[in-house]
């Protein structure tokens, strides 16, 4: 069945019809939260409340943007409102457990690392991404989850977060050149982690 | 990225790494790079950073997310349809339905079996006068009477104060839809929801349970019961559930406000017997009229059961044919103006 008659009946209300039609974006948009929080408990919530959301105003869906696009335009909201919830709730503890989907390990800070040889070098990975992401401003951690982690094009990403290309471009570039540093600084770009067999070349 | 002395544009960069340069601008960072090492050194950085980001694994959902959202799409959808005034439609259909199968059947029965007997075929003349001093008619009124089960449909509603429903259902999460839509469309809010999963994710029972005046449950519960006991095929589903039916009915006393309490479940139901027939399978644990013709039926074939219908309808169709479309013709009419009356 295609996306526009499944769009159809869900807009009617059917929820194996929807259930169907987001099929396709629930890890997605659950892997959006994930790098947009870095915290699995609040992405599973964002990615509840956005499928909930998509499901209400769906009947609203005109199908001028793609599903896709629209889709990740109300995750991105409803990370934006959790992430401006936790900061009125809490504040942000660097020596929070951080939960690395197997058991928690204190959040990794410079100088502080355990041995390479000793770790699950993606469990690591995960790790250092996110607490390197976590510094990034909001507006520029979108734009490099859309683009580095879930692949989109500038035009995608200026249609999902409602700005200009141009606007794309530049955040894109001051947010990898700010995680470069970061990442810089955590020493781990060259010494630590095995990274480039597996990053795309397609440049 | 510190202290750089060159200020080409680094966005340039990294759109040029991404691709999403046209020509023009494509020549124009290469031919910058050829000339200049420190640029080289940013693009450098800028892949690995891609790189490195682009590495990360994704990370798998948490195993009960699909079965959690399910249960809150229902409650989204139980607060929606609310507003929903036409979502009696499906039922209404379905009633109409029954009542042409309950004409068309004995009347094609007739014809297979006895020839076009005019006096059968045209029962007009007979039955102008529905109090005719047949023995038929009296005794069918008895046997009608006998056969009621007094916690049905026939019990006064207003002596109900807490209802409760049991159903069988082969697709419980596609009945729990059609009966939130049912109930909220008759202005009945969702007060309670009670589900049970399977290791699979499905709906395995559901729990509902509403709050409504007397002629509410009363509408609600004569649809149920018309639904029951036989094969339903909804409409407007991506893939419409045989739907096998059978409802139980309790009542307690003294309240107009009523508490309906409704449990879908998969599955047999102890003290019910399920019955194969050609068309569908039907489980009925009561002595109700359907399910009697049905088991009378099934004693030897689906023709048969055609012929038992023809035969008991017969008494009744045979005489008061009137009585019988002029029922047909309020229930419909009920259900168009109770359909145009409401709100919104």
């Amino acid at each position: 069945m295609d996306e526009k008659r499944l769009v159809a009946l869900a807009q009617k209300g059917e929820i194996a019809a929807f259930e169907t039609l987001i099929e396709a974006y629930e890890t997605r948009i659950y892997n959006l939260a994930y790098r947009m929080l870095g915290d699995a408990e609040d992405a599973r919530d964002v990615a509840q409340e956005t499928f909930l959301k998509a499901y209400s105003a769906l009947a609203r869906f005109r199908g001028d943007a793609s599903f896709s696009t629209w889709i990740y335009r109300i995750g991105r909201n409803c990370s934006l409102d959790a992430i401006r919830a936790r900061k009125r709730s809490r504040t942000y503890s660097l020596d929070a457990p951080v939960d690395t989907g197997d058991g928690e390990v204190t959040r990794q800070v410079e100088g502080d690392l355990p041995d390479p040889d000793e770790v699950v070098l993606t469990q690591e990975r995960q790790d250092v991404i996110n607490s390197a992401l976590a510094e990034l401003p909001d507006h520029h951690r979108s734009v490099v989850v859309l683009r580095d982690i879930e692949g989109f094009s500038y035009e995608e990403i200026a249609e999902i977060l409602e700005v200009r290309l141009g606007t794309v471009k530049s955040r894109l570039y001051r947010a990898r050149t700010a995680l470069h540093d970061r990442l810089e600084q955590m020493e781990l770009f060259r010494d630590r982690i095995v990274w480039q067999s597996e990053g795309r070349e397609n440049a | 990225m510190r202290n750089f002395d060159c200020d080409y544009p680094g966005e340039n960069l990294s759109a040029y790494i991404d691709g999403e340069l046209d020509d023009h601008q494509r020549r124009d960072v290469r031919a910058h790079l050829d000339g200049c090492t420190r640029c080289r050194d940013r693009l450098e950085q800028l892949r690995e950073t891609r790189a490195f980001l682009s590495s990360a694994p994704s990370y798998d959902l948490p195993p009960d997310f699909h079965r959690n959202l399910r249960a809150e799409l229902l409650k989204k959808k139980a607060e929606q349809k609310r507003a929903a005034p036409l979502a009696w439609f499906p039922a209404g259909v379905y009633v109409a339905a029954l009542l042409a199968l309950l004409i068309i059947l004995p009347l094609s029965a007739l014809r297979t079996f006895h020839g076009a007997s005019p006096d059968m075929m045209s029962p007009t003349e007979d039955s102008i006068q529905p109090e005719a001093e047949s023995p038929f008619v009296s005794m069918q009124e008895e046997a009608e009477e006998e056969a009621e089960p007094p916690t049905l449909a026939s019990a006064p509603v207003s002596d109900l104060r807490t209802e409760q429903m049991r159903l069988q259902v082969t697709d419980v999460q596609g009945w729990t839809e059609y009966l939130i839509n049912a109930a909220t469309a008759e202005g009945a809010q969702v007060k309670e929801q009670e589900f049970t999963w399977g290791s699979d994710g499905s709906l395995l029972e559901a729990t509902l349970v509403f709050e409504l005046t007397a002629a509410e449950v009363s509408s609600i519960r004569e649809q149920l019961v018309q639904l029951g006991d036989l094969t339903l095929h909804r409409a407007d589903r991506l893939d419409p559930p045989p739907g096998e039916v059978s409802a139980e009915l309790e009542g307690d006393t003294d309240a107009s406000q009523i508490v309906m309490r409704v449990t879908l479940f998969a599955g047999p139901h102890p003290g019910e017997e399920k019955y194969e027939t050609p068309q569908a399978s039907v489980y009925a644990g009561r002595d109700g009229p359907l399910a009697q013709q049905v088991r009378a039926a099934l004693t030897d074939s689906w023709v048969r059961f055609g012929a038992h219908i023809h035969l008991s309808i017969l008494w009744v169709a045979g005489h008061v044919p009137h009585l019988f479309f002029l029922g047909a013709l309020i229930a419909l009419t009920f259900l168009t103006v109770s359909r145009a009356r409401r709100p919104h």
